[in-house]
């Protein structure tokens, strides 16, 4: 009696089964496009929002500063005609400077420094003209004390050029006497035996007029 | 207005219920009717009883449809089911056989519906025997109509029962509820259901020994009736005469009764050890609800047959495999419908963010016409967006590092000073030696805690987290000195 019964609700298994793969595949095949698309859409979004945030700064920026308008075009002007030589030149002048401030407190040595240009640059608004070109200036040098290093830091900081970044500093005192730290001994003075390395980023804007 | 409110009230109260209690329909297949009721828990929530000689399980269509979502069992009461008792000798095998249900298939017919129970194990001399009860019916066309419109139309179908098998706990239940004791272990269970008329059942422990079911004497007085029950009871007991002399023990008579027909019973004079009457529910002349309700709550013994078993795990394959299935695919449905209605709402805000950039293009185009010595407009403006983006104030540490060094005890000698700035957060590591003037090393490490905790209260604006190891703890003479590592970072 309960056999029809039976061979129905197999029948129903079946047809579940079925249904179940059937949905799951198709569910499974639209998965990843649905998932393309999605992304697709919030790049484009993205996008988007950046472009009308960027032109509503400009239009909001000129209309606010008429003034300062004409005064960066100047200073535009002004990096149009500043060619890399002469960014160079003023590489050499900070070195010169900080040798000037090495002296005044006195330091063991002049300061070891290095400047390693990143090759590529970065453009600022995605605008071939306007571009930002980093450099990473390393100084290492010696000093009498944690805060003899801090104070020369600081002062090493302040004649950085505009947009410099300071990205780390290390102070560690020394663990082995080298012979220049034997020749330094004296019962005049405090021997220098503390190394310290500054890092910085030196920013600048390039212009072009492509 | 108030009655809305209790309406609404009382639907989300039974919500809760539907939840929290389980559904169950008894189906009690008489000898007269059938009877059916609905429980909600305990709470009975409908019945029904259609004689058995005029109806089609249609018939209950309409009753049956408010409980569609119930789990149904079928109580079979009848005249026509048979008592078996077997003693099984059970062979030592080390392969497991299920010996009752070989011994069924060997002793009743396939089709067969059959329940079973092993009220005593006896074992003499290393071979052990199972003293078992067999109650079977055979498969009625309507017990079948019953399973096969369960299975269409109702949640589920529990299972097959037979009424005897719960005589016992029934008797039992009655004694716990009144907290009255049966002093003998052989019972006479009376009792009068609307289905089946009056209903006596003998056992002795868990063992069903007698069933008896005595047509209700319908338009008759409640004396006759009464005459009737001494009657059956009497006969039962005569039939129990060398069960009585062998085991020594009298039999307990438990009745189950309305008051009217209590007040007759007490002055009947029965043979037994003593005489128990139970009320029935609201004083009604059947017992259905009384007995309907003590199943609800616990049934044992289910009947099965080969049909009804690959039945069962058909509906039980059935229910298990696609729950999960659905699921998974109800969840992965919302999933893509999820993300098609996101792309919809992006491309939505991508058009209306296109209008205000055309706008605002058309507006920046104006401006420009102001400047017409300037042919690189759009240059100028990042070249003054990359000044300001480049001239943004930066976090420099060292009036920190000053402050911090100065404020440093004496007996703290700094190896080294890590900073850095990432990710806009400046983070600084002090590698120490913490010196304490005492040869005590956790005195030394308090004293440090204690340090650490004034650093803590200077420097509020920053997290100092100490990192101390113990294990290199020097202690010399005198003085224990103690490597610390302290990260400190910007709250």
């Amino acid at each position: 009696m309960l056999k029809p019964q039976i061979i129905h609700l197999k029948n129903v298994i079946v047809f579940k089964m079925v249904v179940v793969l059937l949905l799951g595949g198709f569910f499974f095949w639209m998965m990843p496009r649905t998932q393309d698309s999605l992304d697709d859409s919030k790049k484009r979004l993205e996008l988007a929002t950046y472009e009308l945030n960027a032109i509503s700064e400009k239009v909001t920026f000129v209309k606010n500063n008429s003034g300062t308008v004409a005064a960066t075009y100047g200073e535009y002007a002004a990096a149009l005609k500043n060619p890399f030589d002469v960014s160079c030149l003023e590489k050499e002048a900070l070195i010169q400077q900080l040798d000037a401030i090495a002296a005044q407190f006195h330091l063991r040595t002049q300061p070891n420094m290095e400047i390693a240009p990143i090759p590529s640059m970065e453009k600022f608004n995605n605008n071939d003209n306007v571009q930002v070109m980093t450099s990473d200036l390393t100084i290492k040098f010696p000093a009498q004390g944690f805060m003899h290093a801090l104070s020369f830091t600081k002062a090493a900081y302040n004649i950085l050029p505009t947009y410099s970044l300071l990205a780390s500093i290390d102070i560690e005192a020394s663990t082995v006497i080298t012979p220049l730290v034997l020749d330094e001994l004296s019962t005049t003075k405090k021997p220098q035996l503390i190394d310290c390395k500054l890092d910085v980023e030196i920013r600048e804007i390039k212009a072009s007029n492509s | 207005m108030k009655s809305k409110f209790s309406s609404i009230i009382k639907k989300s109260l039974d919500s809760v219920a539907d939840l929290v209690f389980k559904h169950q329909i008894l189906i009690f297949i008489g000898e007269t009717e059938t009877y059916i009721a609905a429980y909600r828990g305990s709470k009975i929530m409908g019945t029904m009883s259609i004689t058995t000689s005029q109806y089609k399980v249609d018939d209950y269509s309409s009753f049956l449809q408010k409980y569609k979502k119930y789990t149904a069992v079928i109580i079979v009461d009848r005249s026509d089911i048979q008592i078996n008792h077997a003693a099984i000798p059970i062979a030592q095998s080390l392969i497991p056989t299920d010996h009752i249900n070989k011994f069924i298939q060997k002793t009743l017919q396939p089709t067969d519906i059959v329940a079973s129970t092993i009220f005593d194990i006896t074992n003499n001399e290393g071979s052990e025997v199972w003293h078992t009860t067999l109650i079977s019916t055979p498969e009625t066309q309507l017990l079948m109509e019953w399973a096969s419109y369960i299975a269409s139309n109702l949640a589920h179908l529990k299972g097959v029962y037979f009424f005897p098998f719960s005589a016992p706990d029934i008797v039992n239940g009655l004694a716990l509820t009144s907290k009255t004791k049966i002093n003998s272990s052989l019972k006479i269970f009376v009792t009068i259901t609307s289905y089946s008329g009056i209903r006596l059942v003998l056992c002795h422990k868990k063992k069903v020994m007698e069933n008896h079911v005595i047509p209700f004497p319908v338009n008759k007085s409640l004396e006759y009736i009464q005459g009737v029950i001494e009657q059956a009871v009497s006969d039962c007991v005569i039939s129990l005469k060398n069960y009585i002399h062998h085991n020594q023990e009298r039999p307990s008579l438990i009745l189950l009764v309305n008051k009217e027909l209590e007040a007759l019973l007490k002055q009947s004079k029965f043979d037994v050890l003593e005489t128990l009457i139970f009320h029935t529910k609201n004083n009604d002349q059947f017992s259905d609800q009384t007995i309907s309700s003590f199943l609800n709550k616990r049934i044992k013994h289910k009947a099965s047959n080969d049909d009804l078993r690959s039945f069962n795990r058909t509906v039980w394959f059935n229910a298990l495999l696609f729950k999960p299935l659905w699921l998974a695919l109800i969840l992965l449905g919302v999933k893509l419908t999820q993300n098609e209605l996101s792309v919809v709402a992006n491309n939505n805000n991508i058009s209306k963010l296109n209008i205000r950039y055309y706008s605002a293009s058309e507006k920046y185009r104006q401006q420009r016409e102001l400047y017409p010595y300037i042919d690189h407009f759009s240059s100028v403006l990042d070249f003054h967006d990359a000044q300001i983006a480049l001239t943004a104030p930066q976090k420099l540490p060292f009036d920190f590092l000053n402050q911090f060094l100065n404020k440093l005890p004496s007996n703290f000698t700094v190896h080294k000073i890590h900073w850095d700035i990432a990710s806009g957060n400046q983070t600084t590591i002090v590698d120490a030696k913490y010196v304490a003037l005492s040869s005590d090393t956790s005195f030394a490490k308090a004293a440090l805690y204690r340090v650490l905790i004034d650093l803590d209260k200077i420097f509020t604006d920053y997290s100092i987290t100490p990192t101390i190891d113990m294990s290199k703890a020097l202690s010399q003479v005198g003085r224990v000195s103690i490597p610390i590592k302290l990260t400190i970072k910007e709250r």
